[in-house]
């Protein structure tokens, strides 16, 4: 019999030190966690632990593994051939990782929006709905009530509540990226993980999405990826720098952009290299 | 050959010690021509302030444009900011210089012939040795040499104390050279004045290494 993520008897991973001492408590925590493609180590005995309801971002130069990082929590990985890991990953201290844990029911959990917005070739409306008609709910009033709760929770309801059963394709690029978070939303999911999010919007999409991350944190524990340091620096209340696989720091985001504490980070985050 | 940005970041500081160096000339040619009231010095120092003053808009400019076409962040923006703070310092140093220039007019022969300059030239070679650390530990981020500098301050403050009284006796016993003994009281209170501007210069000097502000908290106090 398979295991639903709710259940209590997982137990917590204790090994390892607290990267990241926080008056938070703490969710998500990465302990002595390595990962490979094939024979190809890519992630370096990671420990860090991620503070709920806040927003935590990974920088790092290409192929530093913070995507890889990132696909790790809710196990986006699995999708590939020859990986493997060592160490674990917990969240409410439950590993995500447990042979009898059902992978959907940690997704469910996770919301994950991307580099590139990706509707579904549906209605607006379809698009927020889908998991949950996937689930078997089909309840008009329920779903007009997540529809409109999810739009409003990605500040987006205003500009669409009129055009719902129009196709999603005709959103300009910012409103398509403010779609899927609504979408990712839908399911009240307790984490958000953002990939580059906005790294194909312009100025202002960029910033309805910043304004919306400092919102959504009021409910969601975020993490995001980022290539933008000046994201980084306006969005996160932390900040993780890695580095060929490696964590190199992890600290308050203002820290780690005013006084970080790592010659390597410092050279990073003030562009002398990466 | 380093990247653009970094080559802006060292011309602003670049220019900074080009200033720090007109200041600590200025200072010294101020001292020296209160000594030898020599006039023609006096006017050069007057002159010179100009120079100062310039570069001081110049660095500030510069270190706007920087952080709004550059976005620095960590010890970068710290030069930046330290360099902003620091520039309004030496501007006011330079202001003193000219002050100090600008008395010796008023200073009679007699007054300096009767030695009455008393400490006035240890005090100036303390505080202007002052500002050189603190110029040399910002340029070097040598907080030992920082600290240093601010545990100094103290000495200059009681030397212009006793500068005080005893120009403020002098005065009730030589009533004809009252005019140059109230220019010696106010050259002494501007290169007191020269010492705190080292000593804040100090300090930015252990905020751009260290990321630590450290203007008041006490570290007067607490490096004694």
């Amino acid at each position: 019999m398979s295991h639903t993520f709710q259940q209590k008897e997982f137990k917590a991973t204790e090994s390892g030190a607290n990267a990241m001492p926080s008056s938070q408590p703490d969710f998500i925590k990465i302990r002595d966690f390595d990962f490979f493609y094939g024979d190809s180590q890519v992630l370096f005995d990671l420990n860090l632990d991620i503070p709920k309801q806040k927003v935590t971002a990974f920088i790092g130069p290409s192929g530093c593994g913070k995507s890889t990082l990132l696909r790790n929590i809710n196990r986006m990985n699995d999708l590939i051939d020859g990986i493997r890991h060592n160490g674990d990953i917990t969240i409410d201290d439950y590993s995500i990782f447990d042979p009898l844990l059902e992978v959907i029911s940690l997704r469910k959990r996770i919301g994950m929006v991307f580099q590139k917005s990706n509707p579904f070739p549906k209605s607006i409306y379809e698009n927020i709905v889908y998991s949950l008609r996937v689930a078997g709910r089909s309840k008009k009033s329920e779903l007009d009530e997540v529809v409109e709760r999810s739009l409003r929770g990605a500040a987006l309801w205003e500009e669409v509540k009129d055009r719902l059963s129009e196709s999603a394709f005709g959103l300009s690029g910012g409103q398509m990226q403010r779609l899927c978070i609504a979408r990712a939303i839908a399911n009240r999911p307790e984490i958000l993980l953002m990939d580059e999010p906005c790294s194909a919007l312009d100025p202002i999409a960029t910033g309805k999405i910043e304004e919306l991350i400092h919102r959504l944190k009021e409910e969601y524990t975020i993490v995001i990826v980022t290539h933008n340091m000046q994201q980084a620096a306006r969005v996160s209340d932390r900040t993780a720098f890695f580095y060929l696989g490696k964590l190199i720091e992890y600290d308050e985001t203002q820290k780690i952009f005013m006084n970080p504490g790592q010659k390597q980070t410092e050279d990073y985050v003030s562009g002398r290299f990466g | 050959m380093e990247p653009s940005y970094i080559r802006e970041l060292e011309a602003i500081r670049s220019k900074f010690v080009l200033m720090s160096e007109i200041v600590l000339e200025n200072a010294g040619s101020a001292i020296q021509a209160l000594q030898d009231l020599d006039l023609d010095l006096a006017q050069q120092v007057v002159d010179r302030d100009k120079d100062v003053d310039r570069l001081e808009n110049e660095i500030d400019a510069d270190s706007i444009r920087y952080m709004t076409l550059r976005q620095p962040v960590a010890s970068d923006m710290r030069l930046l900011t330290v360099c902003i703070k620091g520039t309004h310092d030496l501007e006011r140093v330079g202001d003193e210089a000219k002050a100090i220039a600008k008395r010796v007019k008023m200073i009679k022969k007699e007054t300096i012939a009767a030695a009455t300059l008393r400490c006035i030239p240890e005090m100036a070679e303390n505080a202007i040795g002052m500002l050189r650390d603190a110029v040399d530990a910002l340029e070097g981020q040598n907080t030992e040499k920082a600290m240093g500098v601010i545990r100094r301050d103290r000495e200059v403050d009681a030397m212009n104390r006793s500068n005080f009284e005893e120009y403020g006796q002098l005065m009730t016993q030589r009533a004809n050279e009252a005019q140059s003994l109230l220019a010696l009281i106010l050259v002494s209170k501007s290169i007191e004045r020269i010492a705190d501007h080292a000593t804040n210069i100090a300090e930015e000097a252990i905020f751009l290494v260290s990321g630590k502000e450290v203007r008041h908290s006490g570290i007067k106090s607490k490096v004694d």
